[in-house]
């Protein structure tokens, strides 16, 4: 990123000195020379710029002030007068006087295509988005090249998105934007990407969704080539928005097919197959279903659907993708939202459960997929679900203190899980005092056994059993809460501090240990860095 | 089980988990919203069943086309710790390469420090070697030395006879790279 107020190369030998004190920081010596210089040409404007421009530096912003005024009020035209006045108003926060310069430089030389556009940029700056239009099209006026056409129509965009009247915007603005896009589509200048993506800007804030698919399907579209899948994206946010579910399934499907992690697409391919469903739709018998393809309506589909993803995933050598075994989650979820028996098809959420946890069980984001859908369990199997997640915890034997522990890290990560997860289904808060304290002592030798697998961690790298620690510092908040025992938020505290002690980037110790430092009324600033 | 979508604005007010990282730059706004105006198809974040956010990658395209160094370039890839050994950094990669190959880019490069090793062996394994050491390049904020980078490079298929990624024997300095 280039510095602040980096001044451009300038075409005067002359200022070049001042130019590069002032880079430098060396705005004494830029005043110094900007006066020898004036003294000989006291009309070198620019020279009086960059004095002022080193004044404001120094603090001295009334007379930098000034003294810039005293050429401004000159209505200067020459290039390093007015980028170096464009400079100082912007140090000096007022971008205002900007375009105001700039206005001036347009009126005495009507064809610089440069001072247009750097009125244009002053407009911008403040926001005054109808110059900004006007500035545009006199651009375009002085030099046909298209973005300065295009940066017109956005700023008639710009102004119906901050109109306070949306009718203004409905009626006014944003069908002039299109009647102007229009008229380039059929004059044939639509050149570049980005004039499409303002063209479907413009219709789909108009609601016209069928126009916009249209565009994107046509020619058009063709150019829409930058962002991976823009075309997909598009169509599958009008078939959403002008409620076609039948493309809106077919799509999904496709793109299911190609990328079965996609959750996005699991979402609008239910969506859609149950509204299809719900308004009794089939698909011709002939013909093709959409122009997007084949369209699946019924449940027995969807469930085919997801069981054939699942065993996909299941026959890979490699890496398998959470994405069939949440959408089987997902589908039973939503067939039990409409009260239909199918989702026995599926296959108990018990037992998914226990082989999502197989499969993925030694990842930290397990916890954070199953916790979802955990409402799928009634309360009574909450018990029996945690005790069988437990047997596929390979623990070493049980040792002098009643605890077996795990082997390498990824049964670490496993077996931190099911703590995790007997945590969110509140196994954790119904163990009465005396529990919890057995629970702190388990977790905390866990937390000392796991430490032996981080010896090797950078100071930037999270120790694997940092979760334990977290987890023994709630549990003695739920008992300080609960009991309102101080010495139990002591305790908490020094958990905490031994955490951070072999984890010193752990943001999470952090963050907790300044909330509690705040309700006791510590506020001590934390010297170390996050 | 990951949406892939594209970055906005929004999102910057919920990437703590990824970039309180210590590993992880968080910039000023005006850096992110730059990225989002000329680059906004290279900036993609993935977010989870559950709305959070998992990781996002940065990046742009730069270099002369005559002279062969048009490349695709990482500014920031980062996944939150939560969601890692996923494989999306590496997916988040294979897409800013697809995206380098359609612009006709030769190569795909990134500047990562020496000492993140995690890093360094991530990129390995999904082709990158590195080009050559950048002395310097990241200045420290508290009184700690600065620490040197490796720009690592991709060549593409451009690039046919793979000249982008030979490597170069001696260091350069922070001023020295284009």
């Amino acid at each position: 990123m280039a510095a602040r107020g980096h001044v451009q190369d300038p075409n005067d030998r002359r200022l070049r000195p001042i130019y590069d004190y002032l880079d430098n920081g060396n705005n004494k010596m830029a005043i110094q020379q900007a006066d020898k210089l004036l003294k000989k040409h006291k009309d070198l404007h620019c020279a009086k710029v960059l004095k002022a421009i080193g004044l404001q530096r120094t603090g001295k912003q009334d007379e930098a002030f000034s003294l810039a005024q005293e050429v401004a009020t000159l209505e200067p035209t020459d290039d390093n007068s007015l980028q170096a006045l464009t400079i100082l108003y912007r140090e000096m926060h007022r971008p205002e006087l900007v375009t105001k310069l700039y206005e001036a430089a347009v009126k005495k030389v009507p064809l610089s295509e440069e001072y247009h556009s750097h009125l244009f940029m002053a407009y911008a700056r403040v926001g005054e988005y109808k110059k900004m239009q006007q500035a545009g099209m006199a651009l375009y006026k002085t030099v046909p090249k298209n973005p300065y056409y295009f940066w017109s129509v956005m700023s008639l965009v710009m102004q119906a998105i901050s109109a306070q009247d949306d009718k203004l915007a409905q009626t006014m603005f944003l069908p002039l934007a299109e009647r102007m896009v229009e008229k380039m589509v059929k004059e044939g200048k639509i050149e570049a990407e980005a004039e499409v993506q303002l063209y479907f800007m413009i219709l789909e804030r108009l609601g016209k969704y069928v126009e916009a698919l249209d565009m994107v399907r046509g020619p058009l579209g063709e150019k829409l080539t930058s962002e991976l899948q823009s075309r997909e994206n598009k169509c599958m946010m009008m078939y959403q928005r002008l409620q076609l579910w039948p493309e809106c399934n077919a799509l999904s499907y496709k793109l299911l097919l190609k990328n079965p992690d996609e959750w996005q697409f699991y979402l609008s391919y239910f969506d859609s197959l149950f509204h299809l469903m719900d308004k009794s739709w089939s698909p011709p018998n002939e013909e093709e279903h959409c122009v997007e393809g084949p369209v699946q309506t019924t449940v027995a589909e969807a469930v085919k659907f997801v069981v054939d993803r699942m065993e996909e995933e299941d026959k890979k050598d490699s890496r398998p993708l959470r994405g069939p075994y949440m959408a089987c989650l997902e589908l039973i979820h939503r067939l039990r939202q409409r009260g239909c028996p199918d989702e026995e098809e599926l296959g108990d959420p018990l037992e998914l459960m226990l082989q999502f946890f197989g499969k993925f069980g030694d990842k930290p984001s397990c916890i954070t997929d199953l916790k979802i859908y955990l409402h799928l369990l009634p309360p009574e199997q909450h018990t029996q679900f945690k005790n069988r997640l437990g047997d596929l915890v390979p623990l070493g034997e049980v040792g002098e203190d009643g605890f077996g522990f795990p082997g390498d890290t990824k049964v670490l990560q496993r077996h931190l899980c099911v703590c995790q997860l007997s945590r969110v289904l509140g196994l954790q808060h119904t163990l009465d005092t005396e529990g919890k304290l057995c629970l702190i002592t388990e977790l905390k030798a866990h937390y000392h056994y796991g430490l032996q697998f981080g010896k090797s961690c950078l100071k930037t790298e999270l120790q694997f059993s940092d979760t334990y620690c977290l987890m023994v510092a709630h549990v003695y908040i739920d008992l300080w809460t609960e009991t309102g025992d101080e010495n139990m938020l002591w305790q908490c505290l020094g958990v905490l501090e031994e955490g951070l002690s072999y984890s010193p980037s752990n943001a999470q110790f952090k963050l907790l240990l300044l909330l509690l430092f705040c309700r006791l009324g510590a506020f001590h600033t934390y010297s170390t860095t996050p | 089980m990951t949406t892939l979508r594209a970055f906005t604005c929004d999102d910057l007010f919920k990437f703590n988990n990824i970039n309180l990282d210590p590993l992880t730059e968080t910039y000023g706004i005006p850096f992110y919203l730059q990225y989002l105006a000329h680059w906004p198809e290279y900036f993609i974040v993935a977010e989870a069943p559950g709305g959070e956010l998992m990781g996002y990658i940065m990046g742009k395209a730069e270099g002369s086309v005559a002279r062969e160094e048009w490349h695709g370039h990482v500014t920031a890839l980062s996944v939150a710790p939560e969601f890692r050994r996923l494989g999306l950094a590496a997916k988040l990669m294979e897409m800013l390469e697809e995206i380098s190959e359609r612009k006709g880019g030769f190569f795909v490069d990134l500047f990562v420090r020496v000492s993140n090793q995690v890093a360094v062996n991530m990129y390995k394994q999904l082709g990158y070697s590195v080009y050559r050491t950048v002395i310097e390049y990241y200045s420290a904020s508290n009184g700690e030395p600065d620490e040197d980078a490796y720009d690592m490079r991709k060549a593409l298929s451009r690039d046919t006879e793979r000249k982008s990624i030979i490597p170069i024997p001696h260091p350069v300095r922070p001023e020295d790279i284009e």
